[in-house]
C-alpha cells in the first residue's frame, strides 16, 4: 500500500456507535457506551464489518459459463413483490404490495 | 468481409426483442439442420440475458430479497428492454437501475426500493474505487478519499439494506420518519456505510465540491447550528475518510 | 476489474504465495472489428503489476459496435477468421509483453461457412503467433456433443507442445424442440466422460496446470477439493501409465 496515508479507525469493532442527533439515537439499541467522539460525528452500520459476508456479494464478476434457461414469461402485472419487503412497514403504511392490491396498472 | 456482416447480423439477433424469428441473413451462415438453429441460437440470447439479470442480482442483493425470486427477474428485464444491452462493465450496467426502479410502477408502492438500489450501486462503486494516494491531492491540502460516496434519503434506507444484505432472518420491523444522511467509504480493506448528522453531511457535500475546510465548516454550521464541527472533523479524519498528506498532522484544525 | 478495492487485494495475496493464471473472458479477439484499446491498456496494467505465470484468452468475439454481449459467441473457422484472429493475438501479445494461451470455446451451434477443422484451426494460430492452448476438456466435450467434430479430434489434432493449462468444468443437458444440447454450466461436476479425456490429455500432453471451472452453485470447499484431488490422481496414473 505505497503512497496512502493509512489511518486507522477508531470505531473498528466498536459495534454499533451513536449519530449526534437525539432522534436518531432513540431508534436504535446501543451495545455499548458510545464515546463523545463517536457521539458527535457518525454511525456504522452494524453488519458491515462481517467482511466475508458482505464481500462474497460485491458485484457481478464475469464467467464463462453458459445458462441453459431464462424465464421470459415472467412478465405478468400480476406480479408483486413478494419478498421480505412484508415484513417492512413504513411510515406511510405498509411497504409491500399484496395480491389484493388493485392498483396495479396493466 | 463475411466475417463483420455475419458478427453484424448476430449481434442484431442478440440485441432484439426474445421470440422474434431468426433473421435470414443469420439462418444462412449457420450450420446443421435448418429446423434447430432457432433453438441452438436462442441459447446465446438466453446466456446474454441472463447474464445481464444475475449480474443486477449480484449488484443489488437487498433489492433482489426485498421484492423476491419472481418480481426481481421481471424487473431485471423489463430494465433491460428500456436500456439495451450493456455497452460497458456488468458493475456499470446497473447505474440507472435505481432511477429506473423510481419510475417503475408496478414497485411504486415500495417508496425506499429506489434508494435502497441506489445505496448497493454507491456500495459498489466504492468496493472498487482506485486506492488513496496521496497523489490524489496538493501539498498541503486534504481530499475526500476516492471511494467516498455521499446520499441522504427520507427512508430509513440502511436500516433497511442492513437487514437484507446477507441472508440474516429478521422479524417485522415498523420505520421511523427519519431522513438519512450517508456516507460510503472504503478507507481500508472493508466498505464502511456510515450514517452520519445532516451538518456532517454538508460539510462532506462541500468538501465533494471541492470547498475548503472553512468552508465545509460554514456549511455545517449552517445545517446544524448546534455542530462540535472540530470534533466531527477529528472522527472523519480518523476513520479514513479524507486523504491526506504525509506529514499532515496540523490539516483540517480549527485555525 | 475495477481500479481498486478487495479483488486487487486478494489478487496480491495470491500472488504472494502462489503462480498467478490470468483468464480474460471479455477482450473478443475473434471480433471482426478492432480491439478495445481501453481494454488493452487495463490487460496491460494488470500483467505489468501482477506478473502472471500463464495468461489466457478465447477464441471467441464478445463485442459488436457498442456492445458488450458478457457472452462467449463462436467464430467460424475460415482463412478469413484465422488470419484475423492472429492479427489479434499478435497485437495482444505485442501490448502486454508476452505469450498468451488460446481456449477452445464450448459451441452451441457450427458455421455453414467453417471449412478449417478447429485442431487445424488452433494448430495454425500457434505456428503463426507463437501463442500456446488452453485446452478447456469439458468445451471439446460439450462442442463434439452438440455437433461439432469430435474432442478425441481436438485432442489428437493439437500440437503437443503446445499446451499450457488445461480446464474441467461441469455441463447440464437440456432439451428443446426434440434437440438435445449439452450446456457448458460450470454448475456441476466434472463429467465421467470428461475425466476419461482428461486422462488422455495427460497422457499425450504431459502434467499442466489444470483448473476445475465452477460459476454457479459453487459447493462446499471439501467438495471442490475432492474434486481437485480427483484431477491430480487421475493425471498420476495417466502419466505412470504413458511412462510404461
Amino acid at each position: 500500500m505505497t503512497g496512502k496515508t493509512a489511518l486507522h479507525s477508531t470505531f473498528a469493532g466498536a459495534g454499533l456507535a451513536l449519530i449526534g442527533l437525539g432522534y436518531l439515537a432513540a431508534a436504535y439499541a446501543a451495545p455499548m457506551q458510545p464515546t463523545p467522539e463517536q457521539m458527535a460525528t457518525m454511525e456504522k452500520c452494524y453488519g458491515v464489518a462481517l467482511a466475508g459476508q458482505n464481500d462474497c456479494k460485491a458485484g457481478p464478476g464475469t464467467s464463462c459459463a453458459g445458462t441453459s434457461k431464462i424465464d421470459y414469461q415472467s412478465n405478468s402485472w400480476k406480479l408483486v413483490p413478494k419478498g421480505t419487503c412484508s415484513k417492512i412497514t413504513t411510515p406511510v403504511g405498509h411497504g409491500s404490495l399484496s395480491d389484493t392490491n388493485t392498483h396495479i396498472p396493466a | 468481409m463475411q466475417l463483420r456482416s455475419s458478427q453484424a447480423a448476430f449481434a442484431d439477433y442478440l440485441s432484439s426483442a426474445p421470440g422474434l424469428a431468426v433473421p435470414a441473413s443469420l439462418e444462412s451462415v449457420i450450420g446443421g439442420d435448418a429446423r434447430h438453429i432457432g433453438s441452438r441460437l436462442s441459447i446465446y440470447k438466453n446466456n446474454v440475458l441472463a447474464r445481464l439479470v444475475d449480474a443486477l442480482k449480484e449488484s443489488f442483493p437487498a433489492v433482489h430479497r426485498l421484492v423476491g425470486d419472481e418480481f426481481f427477474p421481471y424487473c431485471a428485464l423489463r430494465f433491460i428492454a428500456k436500456e439495451g444491452l450493456s455497452r460497458t462493465s456488468l458493475v456499470e450496467y446497473g447505474r440507472e437501475f435505481p432511477a429506473f426502479i423510481a419510475e417503475f410502477a408496478p414497485a411504486s408502492t415500495i417508496g425506499y426500493l429506489s434508494d435502497v438500489a441506489r445505496l448497493e450501486h454507491l456500495y459498489l462503486k466504492a468496493y472498487h474505487a482506485a486506492e488513496a494516494s496521496t497523489g490524489h491531492i496538493g501539498s498541503g491540502a486534504f481530499a475526500l478519499h476516492p471511494s467516498a460516496q455521499l446520499m441522504s434519503s427520507p427512508h430509513q434506507v440502511s436500516r433497511i439494506w442492513e437487514l437484507n444484505r446477507a441472508d440474516t432472518e429478521f422479524d417485522h420491523i415498523e420505520l421511523l420518519p427519519l431522513r438519512e444522511f450517508l456516507l460510503i467509504v472504503r478507507p481500508f480493506r472493508l466498505v464502511e456505510v456510515r450514517r452520519v448528522s445532516i451538518g456532517t453531511f454538508a460539510a462532506l457535500v462541500a468538501l465533494d465540491d471541492g470547498a475548503d475546510h472553512r468552508e465545509a465548516r460554514r456549511e455545517a454550521l449552517c445545517a446544524e447550528p448546534a455542530i462540535d464541527f472540530d470534533r466531527v472533523f477529528g472522527a472523519l479524519k480518523a476513520a479514513g475518510t479524507f486523504v491526506l498528506p504525509q506529514d499532515s498532522t496540523t490539516v483540517g484544525e480549527s485555525k | 476489474m475495477g481500479a481498486g478495492g478487495p479483488p486487487h487485494a486478494y489478487l496480491e495475496a495470491i500472488t504472494e504465495r502462489y503462480p498467478l493464471s490470468l483468464h480474460g473472458v471479455g477482450l473478443s479477439l475473434g471480433g471482426a472489428e478492432p480491439l478495445d484499446p481501453v481494454h488493452l491498456r487495463a490487460w496491460r496494467r494488470l500483467v505489468d503489476r501482477y506478473q502472471p505465470a500463464l495468461v489466457s484468452e478465447h477464441i471467441a468475439w464478445s463485442r459488436f459496435g457498442e456492445c458488450r454481449f458478457h457472452d462467449l459467441l463462436p467464430i467460424p473457422y475460415t482463412d478469413e477468421s484465422l488470419t484475423l484472429f492472429a492479427a489479434h493475438v499478435e497485437q495482444f501479445q505485442n501490448t502486454i509483453g508476452r505469450q498468451i494461451l488460446v481456449e477452445n470455446p464450448s459451441a452451441y451451434l457450427g458455421f455453414a461457412t467453417s471449412d478449417i477443422p478447429e485442431a487445424d484451426f488452433i494448430a495454425e494460430l500457434v505456428r503463426r503467433t507463437g501463442c500456446g492452448v488452453l485446452l478447456d476438456i469439458n468445451n471439446a466435450y460439450v462442442s463434439a456433443a452438440n455437433g461439432g467434430e469430435g474432442a478425441t479430434a481436438l485432442l489428437r489434432g493439437i500440437p503437443a507442445d503446445t499446451v499450457g493449462e488445461i480446464h474441467l468444468a461441469g455441463h447440464s443437458v437440456q432439451r428443446a424442440d426434440e434437440l438435445e444440447l449439452y450446456i457448458d454450466d460450470h454448475g456441476s461436476p466434472v463429467g465421467s466422460a470428461v475425466w476419461l479425456l482428461y486422462a488422455e490429455a495427460i497422457a499425450r500432453f504431459g502434467a499442466k496446470p489444470t483448473l476445475v471451472e465452477w460459476d454457479t452453485d459453487v459447493p462446499s470447499l471439501g467438495t471442490l477439493c475432492r474434486e481437485a484431488e480427483r484431477a491430480n490422481v487421475i493425471a498420476r496414473k495417466a502419466l505412470s501409465h504413458a511412462a510404461a
